[in-house]
C-alpha cells in the first residue's frame, strides 16, 4: 500500500517537474524578442513593380561587440535568418546605393556578397556599443507581386560576412497595391435667365415674364430681367442676345439700334446691363465671376437693341457673375395700339 | 505412536522456521526498533527543479509524524540524502553527485511543529540538513499531524537519476546537528524514506515570426469585410464619377451612387506597433489643370469643412480607425477629422517616406471593421474640364 502511493508521488513529482522543464521556453521567448530591437524596413513606396524605390533599415543591437559587416536578405516565405530563401520575384536590391547611414557611420556596401535579394555592408571589424543604426538606400526595386515579404538582417563579427553571427532577427513587410481616385469634370457653360435671380448661382430663379404696363408718350416705361452665366472654358464665354423687337401684329415698336438715351415721345425699345440714372433702374453686374457688359451694353442711361449683339463676356474661365438687363420703352403720340410683345433669347457660348 | 511423532517434528520444523523468519526479520528493522521508533507517514519531498547540477533549489520536505510528542519533544530533524539507498539507519550514503547543501536556508517550518525558531544547518559533508530548535516544539504534536519544512539554496545532483533521502526526528539538538551518517544516525524517534528523481530537461523551441498583413482594398461594406479584399470603384462624384461645381462629392462605387470607402486592412505582432504612412502624387490633376487640396489653406494638413460653394475646389480625405480588434488603432490628429470634414497634407504627403495617418501602438489583430479612407471632392465653376486623378500609396512599417 505504501509502495503504491510512494510511486504515484513520485510519478506526480516528475509530472510537475516536466510542466516546469516544457515551461521554461516560453519564459524565456522575451530575451529572444529582445535581438535586434526596434527593428524596421520603411520603404519611399510599397507598390508592387515599383523601382528606383528607397528602403531604410533601422535596428538596435543589443549586445555590445565586434561588429564587421550586416546583412540584410529579402524573402518572401519566412523571417529566419540563416533558413533557406524564397527569392520575392522582381525583386531586386543589386543597384542599391547608400544614401545616408547612422550609428558607426563607417559601413560601406559590400558589392562581393551583394546580390538581387540581398544587401552586405561592411567596415573594418571593431568593437561597437548598443546603438541604434539605420541604412538608407536608394534605387531599389520592389517584388511584383502583392503581399508579405520579409527582410532577415544578421550581424556578423568580420567583414564580408566573415567570423560569427552577434545576432540576428527578421522583419516583415507588405507590399501594396496604390489607389488612384480619377473623376471627371466635364465642360461647362452655366446660363439662367428670369425675372428676378435671388442667388448668386442658378438656384433660385423667378419668373419669365415681363409686363411693362400701358406706354406712354410722357414716361419711359421699363422693366429688369436677370441671367447669370459662368463656365470652366478655358477663353471663357460670350453672352448675345436674339429677338424682334416689340410687334403688335403687324405693327412694331422701333428698336434703339444706335446707342442713344431714353426720350420719352420717341419710339424707342433698347436696353443695357448697367445701372441707370435715367431713368433710375438696373443694377451693376455682381458675383464673383469676372464677366462684365460689352460694347454699348455697358454705357450707362444709353441703350440700345440689336438682335444677335454680343452684350457680355469674359476672357477666362469664370465663376457664377449675375448681370441685370434694363429694358425701356418709349412711343409717340403715332404708334398703333395694339398688345406689343417680344421673345428675348440669352445665348451663351463657351469659348473652351 | 508414529503419528504422534510426526506431528511433534512438524510442530518443532514450524517453530524453527518461525524463529528463523523472525530472526531475518529483526535484522532488517532499525536497530533501535524496539525502542519507540517509527515510520512517518506520507512523506514527500518536493523540488522546485528536477534539472541536474540546478543550484538554488527549493526542497520542500513533507511528512506526517508517526508519534506524538510533547512540548519540547521535538527538537531535531535530520533529512540525509544518499546516493545509494533510503535504508535507515545505514552507515553507507554516498553522496549523490556533487549534490550540495552547503547554502542551505530554512525558507519555513509549518504545522504542529511550530513556524518559527526553528534553523537549518548544513551536516555531514554537506550531504544533509539539520533542522533544530533549542526550545522545541512549543505546544503537542499528535501522531498524524502533518510538518512541512521548506529548505532553500540546494544544488540538486549532477546526473541524472535516482536519489534518495532519509529522514530522522530527534528529541535533542545536538544530536541532529552531530549527524554523520557513517556512525549511525544516534538516537532518533521517527524515520522515514524518500526517493527523488533528477531527470532530463526538455527544451521545447518554437518560432513566432515576424508578422505584417496590410492590404488596401474598397467597399460599399464598412463592416464584415477583410484583407486581401480588391479595388475598385475609386471614382469621385455622381454615379458617373462627374464633378459639380455646387455639390459636395465623395467616392461612390461605378454606375451606383451608393458610398464607397478605401479600407486598410492592418494586422502585426510588432512588439512596437506599425505606423500607416501616406504618399500622394498630388492633388487631383488633369493634363489641364489641378484641383485645390482642402483646407483654409488648401492642402494645409489640418481638417477643414466641406463645401457646397461654387467658387470652391477641394480634393481631401479623412480616417476613421479600425475597431474590434485587439490593439487599438489611432488616426493622425491631421485625419482623424469630424464627419463632414476632410484634410489633405500636400507636402508631408509628397515626403520621402509619406504622412503617418494610422498607427497601432503594439501587436494587433485586424479589426471586424477596418479603418476607414473617406474621400471628398468638389470642382469650383471655373475648375478646367478633364479627368483628373489623385494616385495615393498606404506603406505601412512595422517595428519589431
Amino acid at each position: 500500500m505504501n509502495l503504491t502511493v510512494g510511486l504515484k508521488r513520485i510519478g506526480l513529482l516528475i509530472g510537475i517537474t516536466a510542466l516546469l522543464v516544457l515551461a521554461r521556453p516560453f519564459m524565456t521567448t522575451r530575451a529572444i524578442g529582445d535581438v535586434l530591437p526596434n527593428r524596421y524596413v520603411k520603404v519611399s513606396d510599397s507598390v508592387a513593380g515599383h523601382t528606383s524605390v528607397t528602403y531604410s533599415i533601422g535596428f538596435e543591437t543589443s549586445i555590445a561587440t565586434t561588429q564587421g559587416s550586416v546583412e540584410v536578405e529579402f524573402c518572401e516565405n519566412d523571417p529566419f535568418p540563416g533558413t533557406s530563401c524564397t527569392v520575392p520575384a522582381g525583386f531586386d536590391i543589386s543597384s542599391a546605393v547608400l544614401l545616408t547611414q547612422s550609428g558607426t557611420n563607417d559601413f560601406t556596401i559590400d558589392a562581393g556578397n551583394t546580390n538581387a535579394h540581398k544587401i552586405v555592408f561592411s567596415r573594418t571589424p571593431g568593437a561597437v556599443g548598443t546603438i541604434p543604426f539605420t541604412f538608407e538606400i536608394g534605387g531599389v526595386g520592389n517584388p511584383s507581386a502583392v503581399g508579405t515579404q520579409y527582410a532577415r538582417i544578421r550581424l556578423f563579427s568580420g567583414a564580408g560576412l566573415g567570423g560569427s553571427v552577434n545576432e540576428q532577427a527578421g522583419i516583415a513587410m507588405s507590399v501594396t497595391g496604390d489607389l488612384t481616385v480619377s473623376t471627371e469634370v466635364p465642360p461647362h457653360i452655366d446660363l439662367c435667365v428670369g425675372v428676378v435671380i435671388n442667388s448668386s448661382d442658378c438656384t433660385d430663379i423667378i419668373g419669365d415674364s415681363i409686363d411693362m404696363g400701358i406706354l406712354r408718350t410722357t414716361t419711359t416705361a421699363r422693366a429688369t430681367s436677370q441671367f447669370v452665366v459662368g463656365t470652366n472654358a478655358d477663353n471663357g464665354y460670350t453672352v448675345s442676345v436674339s429677338g424682334n423687337s416689340l410687334t403688335s401684329g403687324n405693327n412694331v415698336l422701333k428698336a434703339i439700334t444706335s446707342l442713344t438715351p431714353s426720350t420719352p415721345g420717341t419710339n424707342q425699345f433698347g436696353m443695357n446691363l448697367r445701372q441707370n440714372i435715367a431713368p433710375a433702374i438696373g443694377s451693376e453686374p455682381s458675383g464673383t465671376g469676372s464677366g462684365a457688359p460689352v460694347g454699348n451694353y455697358n454705357i450707362p442711361d444709353n441703350y440700345i437693341y440689336n438682335s444677335g449683339d454680343t452684350i457680355a463676356s469674359a476672357i477666362t474661365p469664370d465663376n457664377y457673375r449675375k448681370f441685370t438687363a434694363t429694358y425701356i420703352v418709349n412711343v409717340d403720340s403715332k404708334q398703333p395700339a395694339g398688345y406689343y410683345a417680344t421673345t428675348i433669347t440669352y445665348i451663351a457660348l463657351g469659348n473652351f | 505412536m508414529i503419528n504422534i511423532s510426526r506431528l511433534t517434528k512438524r510442530i518443532a520444523y514450524v517453530t524453527a522456521a518461525t524463529v528463523m523468519s523472525l530472526s531475518s526479520l529483526l535484522a532488517l528493522l532499525p536497530q533501535s526498533a524496539f525502542a519507540v521508533q517509527t515510520q512517518v507517514q506520507s512523506r514527500q519531498i518536493k523540488m522546485s527543479t528536477s534539472a541536474a547540477a540546478a543550484t538554488s533549489v527549493t526542497y520542500e520536505v513533507k511528512f506526517n509524524v508517526a508519534q506524538g510528542y510533547s512540548a519540547g519533544g521535538l527538537k531535531g530533524i535530520v533529512v540525509e540524502f544518499c546516493a545509494d539507498s533510503p535504508i535507515i539507519d545505514s552507515t553507507s550514503c554516498t553522496n549523490p553527485n556533487s549534490f550540495a547543501t552547503t547554502s542551505v536556508t530554512l525558507t519555513s517550518t509549518a504545522g504542529t511543529m511550530d513556524a518559527s525558531g526553528w534553523a537549518a544547518t548544513t551536516i555531514d559533508t554537506a550531504k544533509g540538513v539539520a533542522i533544530t530548535k533549542a526550545a522545541g516544539n512549543s505546544g503537542t504534536i499528535t501522531s498524524g499531524d502533518t510538518q512541512t519544512i521548506t529548505l532553500g539554496g540546494i544544488t540538486n545532483p549532477n546526473a541524472v537519476g535516482t536519489f534518495y533521502a532519509r529522514i530522522y526526528t530527534y528529541a535533542a539538538t545536538a544530536t541532529a546537528t552531530g549527524f554523520l551518517a557513517a556512525s549511525g544516525p544516534g538516537a532518533y524517534l521517527d524515520y522515514g524514506g524518500v526517493a527523488l528523481s533528477i531527470a532530463n530537461q526538455i527544451t521545447v523551441t518554437a518560432k513566432v515570426q515576424e508578422t505584417l498583413t496590410f492590404c488596401v482594398f474598397t467597399s460599399n461594406l464598412t463592416t464584415g469585410v477583410s484583407c486581401p479584399g480588391t479595388v475598385s470603384g475609386m471614382k469621385l462624384g455622381d454615379a458617373n464619377g462627374v464633378l459639380a461645381s455646387t455639390t459636395t462629392a465623395y467616392l461612390t462605387s461605378t454606375n451606383a451612387g451608393t458610398p464607397l470607402y478605401a479600407q486598410l486592412g492592418l494586422a502585426s505582432n510588432a512588439s512596437s506597433g506599425v505606423t500607416v504612412r501616406a504618399k500622394a502624387s498630388g492633388t487631383l490633376t488633369s493634363s489641364t489643370g489641378t484641383i485645390a487640396a482642402i483646407g483654409s489653406t488648401p492642402g494645409d494638413g489640418n481638417c477643414f469643412a466641406d463645401s457646397s460653394t461654387a467658387t470652391v475646389e477641394q480634393f481631401g480625405f479623412r480616417i476613421t480607425a479600425g475597431s474590434g480588434g485587439t490593439g487599438t488603432q489611432t488616426v493622425d490628429a491631421g485625419y482623424s477629422c469630424s464627419a463632414g470634414n476632410h484634410s489633405f497634407d500636400s507636402t508631408n504627403l509628397a515626403s520621402s517616406f509619406g504622412d503617418p495617418v494610422l498607427t497601432t501602438a503594439g501587436p494587433s489583430t485586424e479589426p471586424t471593421t477596418e479603418a476607414l479612407v473617406d474621400f471628398v471632392g468638389k470642382a469650383a465653376t471655373t475648375t478646367k474640364s478633364g479627368v483628373y486623378t489623385s494616385t495615393l500609396t498606404f506603406i505601412a512599417t512595422g517595428v519589431y
